[in-house]
């Protein structure tokens, strides 16, 4: 056999055998699903919880403590190797190193011979070791069952093998949805394909670190219940992260899911984006109404200086404010103004509306709500003759603002996500994107798409090899600047989960039916 | 003694120049032999934060003329913090009534970089932090200086103190224990320092 397997190497080269090696080592160290015994220890190991849910509770002296607040990982590290801190020194605890043949013999002196699971039990409630030795007192003396005890063990003997999901031998798999059906077809298609292509495109380049890269996409359902059940089954299957996830509707409830699941999401395509990061797993890419909004505010500030008695703003949309109230609340207290005004629009109060902040010489209105809303409205201000600034947010925008009268022009601000395209990364997009034959639509849809898989891309070359879905959180938390030439720089860190603030406030010009840094002026009178 | 204090990422300097007695390690067995000595210089009144976002000055605010322990901590932090922590929330059941009116429990971060309010006030919470409790960061510099006056600072916060001070500040007198040892006898601790009056010279418990 061993003759066999020599000349073998001889007429196929060393190179080809060593390429096979490369084949067959990672193998071994990835041993295939745990069993049941074994999960329900990782459960125990990384949660502090048993297989059922209970709360396994434990005294530190006469402290009692929680396994939930401090996990065996949580000392004893994700790999069970231990680590030192404070001068305190939780240690290796894999099973290979308990049970080793010669016992240990520990820095303070005290020695003991192997564990074996009944005296690894004992250790466990009684905090005394194979020779009777008392433990460190930090180490807590556990409440738990056999059984328990038998999992944990169990568990122990598998955590050097053990791999996040998603993570295998030759690949790692993430997962993503979009709507493939309805109104939002065309974008959630535009999000499908663009990630298959560039996952496509990496693995031929060799994927990272040898693996291939699969995209498990989950086409989302008709309304917000369907489309969390496709997305709960969809982070149950083994996905180590989701990818720009698209669902219109349906993103906090996402973005819950996916902490609970502990389901690192990178881009989720969101309006709106929490800015405190209350989610530790859900990255954005760029900024929502929230931040758009707090843009605007200080724009307004800025540019007009004018008095906040003559700013006031128009709520036409209340779930819409009920998610940027906060944002423009904290930037009224940044600029040290007061809150201005506030003026509920409904179907029929418009034209009264017009009349009382008209009569009020209403300089400056900051409008919650979408083009739709704001047309009527704006036809109403111009019949009275009236002509505030209007300060919107860009992506409620359809072409219906342009039918503005011709009185709002150069009146008219809105505010987008700033895009940084750099002049090589356009034509390698654009050629991307034909190389791939997909049409260019839905531009802002694919750019996020593509730049979300760019993030996640890099994220994972840095985290290494042994990748886990701790280390990909790192990993993105030590992102700074990052350049996906179609972007501003991505930053984000131990507190910030949305890759770029900037916004880029652009006026309406309705003579030319564009948006422009700078407008011309009304032709209108005044 | 220096290996000791190094271990516990003190600032064996400080040691040396700013007390004239050892202080000696505590371990749950040895509660009775902690050491009451006067306070070494005086607490800087730095601008800091408290859990709920609110601006404070530390001595003016949380210290002066109270009586506090005080602990130091990071929410990033997994390895003696959570015990740290649930020894806080032990005391403030042990303290009852008394907590917020008679002592007060201060928890400083020692990564106020990454230490937001919102960090401190989730943290806090996993142990049931009362009014009473206050957790703090800031600049880092500015807490730094406080952190220095109590020999806790440390080159990295992986090497933070996991000492608890208590300090009695109208009696002008400190005291360092163990912050992971017994809670019982952390608690009289605090009590003999309640009701400690105002030394000039160094008492040694026997």
């Amino acid at each position: 056999m061993l003759l066999h397997f020599i000349d073998i190497l001889r007429r196929t080269g060393w190179r080809a055998a060593a390429m096979c090696l490369l084949y067959v080592l990672p193998g071994a160290l990835f041993a295939g699903p745990l069993t049941q015994q074994e999960a329900c220890g990782r459960k125990i190991y990384f949660q502090g919880t048993t297989c059922t849910g209970k709360e396994i509770k434990g005294f530190v002296g006469d402290l009692e403590v929680s396994a939930k607040l401090q996990p065996c990982a949580s000392c004893h590290g994700a790999d069970g190797k231990g680590r030192v801190e404070s001068g305190e020194a939780p240690g290796d605890i894999t099973w290979q190193y308990l049970s080793v043949a010669y016992g240990h013999m520990h820095a303070n002196g005290r020695k003991h011979a192997a564990f074996t699971p009944a005296l690894f039990e004992r250790a466990l409630t009684t905090g005394r070791d194979p020779a009777g030795g008392k433990l460190s007192r930090l180490m807590p003396r556990f409440r738990m069952s056999s059984a328990s005890s038998a999992e944990l063990a169990a568990y122990l003997k598998r955590i050097s093998t053990d791999t996040d999901p998603g993570v295998e031998a030759a690949s790692i798999t993430v997962g993503s949805l979009a709507p493939l059906q309805g109104d939002n077809a065309e974008a959630g298609s535009a999000v499908k394909t663009v990630l298959t292509a560039y996952f496509d495109d990496l693995n031929q380049r060799g994927g990272i670190y040898g693996r291939r890269i699969v995209l498990r996409f989950a086409e989302s359902g008709a309304d917000s219940v369907t489309t969390l059940k496709i997305a709960k089954r969809l982070t149950t299957t083994p996905v180590l992260a989701l990818v720009a996830p698209f669902v219109p509707g349906s993103e906090q409830k996402l973005a819950a899911l996916a902490e609970s699941n502990h389901t690192p999401t990178v881009g989720l395509l969101a309006l709106s984006v929490p800015s405190e990061p209350a989610n530790r797993q859900v990255f954005y890419l760029l900024p929502g109404f929230q931040q758009l909004e707090q843009e605007l505010v200080r724009f307004a500030a800025v540019r007009e200086k004018a008095a906040m008695e003559k700013t006031v703003v128009v709520i036409a949309d209340d779930k819409l404010q009920t998610d940027v109230a906060a944002a423009m609340q904290a930037t009224w207290k940044e600029l040290s103004v007061d809150k201005p005004r506030e003026f509920v629009l409904s179907k029929t109060n418009g034209v009264e509306i017009v009349r009382e902040l008209h009569s009020q010489g209403i300089e400056k209105v900051f409008f919650v709500g979408d083009g739709e809303q704001l047309l009527p409205w704006i036809q109403a201000a111009d019949r009275a003759e009236w002509a505030p600034r209007v300060f919107l947010l860009g992506p409620l925008l359809d072409g219906e603002i342009f039918a503005a009268p011709a009185r709002f022009q150069g009146r008219i601000f809105a505010a987008y996500p700033q895009l940084q395209p750099e002049v090589g990364a356009v034509d390698q997009f654009d050629d991307f994107l034909q190389r791939h034959k997909l049409a260019s639509d839905h531009r802002l849809v694919q750019i996020s798409a593509y730049c979300a898989a760019k993030v996640l891309e890099d994220a994972l070359t840095r985290a290494g090899k042994n990748v886990t879905r701790e280390k990909l959180i790192l990993s993105l938390e030590q992102m700074r600047d990052y350049k996906t030439g179609l972007l501003p720089g991505i930053t984000f860190g131990v507190n910030r989960r949305v890759g770029s603030f900037k916004a880029e406030i652009v006026c309406v010009d309705l003579a030319s039916h564009s948006f422009q840094t700078e407008c011309g002026k009304s032709q209108s009178p005044e | 003694m220096a290996i000791v204090g190094l271990a516990l990422g003190w600032n064996v300097s400080t040691l040396a120049s700013a007390q004239p007695v050892p202080v000696r390690r505590q371990s749950a067995e040895s509660a009775k032999h902690s050491m009451a000595e006067a306070a070494p210089a005086p607490i800087p009144d730095v601008k800091a934060l408290d859990q709920n976002g609110k601006a404070l000055h530390f001595y003016s605010d949380l210290v002066r003329g109270k009586v506090v322990a005080i602990n130091f901590v990071y929410t990033t932090c997994t390895t003696i913090c959570p015990p740290l922590g649930a020894t806080f929330g032990k005391l403030q059941k042990n303290l009852g009534a008394r907590l917020g009116k008679d002592v007060f429990l201060i928890s400083i971060s020692v990564d106020p970089a990454t230490d937001t309010p919102e960090r401190l006030r989730a943290w806090g919470a996993q142990f049931g932090a009362k009014p009473g409790w206050t957790l703090v960061t800031g600049d880092k510099a500015e807490l730094n200086r406080v952190l220095r006056v109590f020999g806790a600072d440390a080159a990295s916060p992986e090497n933070h103190s996991p000492l608890v001070l208590i300090v009695n500040d109208r009696a002008v007198r400190w005291k360092r224990v163990y912050g992971l040892g017994s809670t019982s006898a952390l608690t009289r601790s605090i009590e003999e320092m309640m009701n400690a009056s105002s030394v000039n010279a160094l008492e040694r418990h026997q």
